[in-house]
């Protein structure tokens, strides 16, 4: 039986501990206002000009852009936060009083990035809820169910990337450098700022080894035009297909981390 | 466990809501820890205080917080590791109070407690373990490891003037597998010998024969401290086998 005390303790722990900086709490929500008016005021600025791109996607790029940086934290928190909690409490010198109680690490890794990935959720709707109540975004014809699927399948891909990722700092300590070639490689070539139908043909063909391509092309689909599940299909087949080879390599790249940071003694230390 | 490390909470929570945590992880309910955190906050005083970030907290309180932590699910077995290190000598007296009386002679825990005030550890403990070099050299309760210390016997010899041509002697007339001197300053020695009246009377006639000054002469009662030097400098690593 799942003990769900232990999640709901570190995400009452971390929303206590988020709320007591409350300056920078509250400019966080701030920032998200004035990042979506930047982008409209972005897409004003561009007009039809990119309209032969935006085509399939509803034809404005306010709507293309606000999908793709909104749900790219997504990307930034699957791949960052197991990683960084882990080394956070390891700087608190919390980790080695959580080893002691009868708790698993893989437990404590997961556990402690609920918040972030609530309060990513919670950001993302704060852009979708400002772009729709103060600057006109479209998502009268969004397919929910479809989203939220996209988005799950989002999540265990990037997810898996960052607890493998996570593997590698147990042992090492420093650096992330799976991080950063999947972090740059989705905004360059993911289609995060711009459609992939701008690059050049060689380049294209290199996004789609890229999850990000498959996720924010389906999300746009889902959201601005009411794509169904079945006219989503291939995309949904190939995040299944990243999950499915990244999630037991994530698995595999844990235990082994877990296990030679034991041998080393090195798991508290950071 | 307890851990003199004071980063292993979390600053921006209450006491209260540390202690929620850690219950949590204990696999604790919600009723449980909070009785607990109740029964605890009693024992150790903190019941003015919990509502308070840890951040507001003092050293002393800290380290009764990690008290608190560490019994939160009331094991029969706790590992201290140096629960007074930094602590003011009046809290650190409360402290070793607590774990001699409450928790071992009230509650009947077991401590395993790691320590380098080896006062600390004459002081609370019923059996004592030496580690040196991350190597066990000797394990058995006080009077034990007392009267296997006490096969030898240190006298401390303090003169007016430097001792000079006074340890070359000793060794000549005693013999060098008898006793073993330490020169601590010129006018300053140990003489460490095997606790035998003869040869104690043998040294002791002739310090006061060779005319040399004496301010000071006397055999020291073995402290912790001086077997944990001795056992380090492999001086009595036999005595191990023995005990």
């Amino acid at each position: 039986m799942i003990n769900y005390r232990k999640p709901i303790a570190f995400f009452k722990k971390d929303l206590v501990s988020e709320i007591s900086y409350q300056v920078a709490f509250f400019l966080r929500i701030f920032d998200i206002f004035f990042s979506v008016a930047t982008f409209y005021f972005l897409a004003k600025l561009l007009g039809t000009a990119a309209s032969p791109y935006l085509q399939p996607y509803g034809g404005d790029y306010f709507s293309f852009l606000l999908i793709g940086i909104a749900f790219s934290n997504f990307l930034s928190t699957g791949l960052e936060s197991f990683a960084g909690n882990i080394r956070i409490e390891q700087l608190m010198g919390t980790l080695e009083a959580m080893l002691v109680t009868p708790t698993k690490l893989s437990v404590i890794v997961l556990s402690s990035s609920l918040w972030n990935f609530l309060f990513t959720s919670f950001s993302v709707l704060i852009h979708f809820l400002i772009g729709v109540i103060l600057f006109g975004l479209d998502v009268s014809n969004a397919n929910i169910g479809a989203a939220l699927l996209l988005l799950v399948l989002t999540i265990i891909v990037f997810s898996s990337i960052g607890i493998i990722s996570a593997s590698f700092i147990m042992i090492f300590k420093r650096g992330a450098p799976l991080n950063w070639v999947v972090n740059q490689t989705a905004r360059f070539l993911g289609g995060v700022l711009y459609p992939i139908e701008v690059l050049p043909p060689w380049l294209r063909k290199l996004s789609h080894f890229h999850p990000i391509t498959y996720t924010l092309k389906a999300v746009r689909h889902a959201v601005l035009q009411g794509y169904s599940l079945y006219m989503l299909i291939p995309e949904i087949v190939s995040l299944v297909f990243f999950s499915v080879i990244l999630l037991p390599l994530s698995i595999l790249a844990f235990k082994y981390g877990v296990k030679k940071a034991k041998i080393q003694g090195s798991l508290t230390q950071y | 466990m307890v851990t003199c490390e004071e980063r292993s909470f979390y600053w921006r929570l209450t006491g209260r809501q540390n202690l929620q945590f850690y219950g949590a992880l204990y696999n604790l309910k919600t009723s449980e820890i909070r009785n607990r955190i109740r029964q605890l906050s009693h024992l150790l005083e903190l019941e003015d205080i919990l509502e308070q970030r840890f951040d507001s907290y003092s050293t002393g309180t800290k380290q009764k917080m990690a008290i608190a932590r560490a019994l939160i699910h009331d094991p029969e077995i706790i590992f201290m590791d140096e629960p007074t290190r930094s602590l003011d000598p009046l809290i650190a007296a409360e402290v070793r109070s607590f774990i001699k009386k409450e928790l071992v002679e009230q509650q009947g825990k077991t401590i395993v407690l790691a320590t380098h005030q080896l006062q600390e550890a004459e002081q609370l403990c019923d059996r004592i373990a030496v580690m040196n070099r991350g190597q066990f050299i000797a394990v058995g309760s006080l009077e034990e490891l007392h009267t296997a210390f006490e096969k030898t016997r240190v006298c401390v010899l303090k003169t007016k003037q430097p001792i000079g041509q006074l340890t070359p002697l000793l060794y000549h007339v005693m013999g060098s597998k008898e006793i073993f001197i330490r020169q601590i300053t010129p006018t300053f020695i140990e003489i460490e010998f095997p606790n035998e009246a003869i040869i104690q009377g043998k040294l002791t006639d002739l310090i006061m024969n060779t005319g040399v000054e004496v301010e000071e002469c006397k055999i020291l009662e073995p402290s912790l401290e001086k077997i944990f030097v001795h056992l380090a400098e492999n001086r009595m690593g036999q005595l191990y086998d023995k005990l």
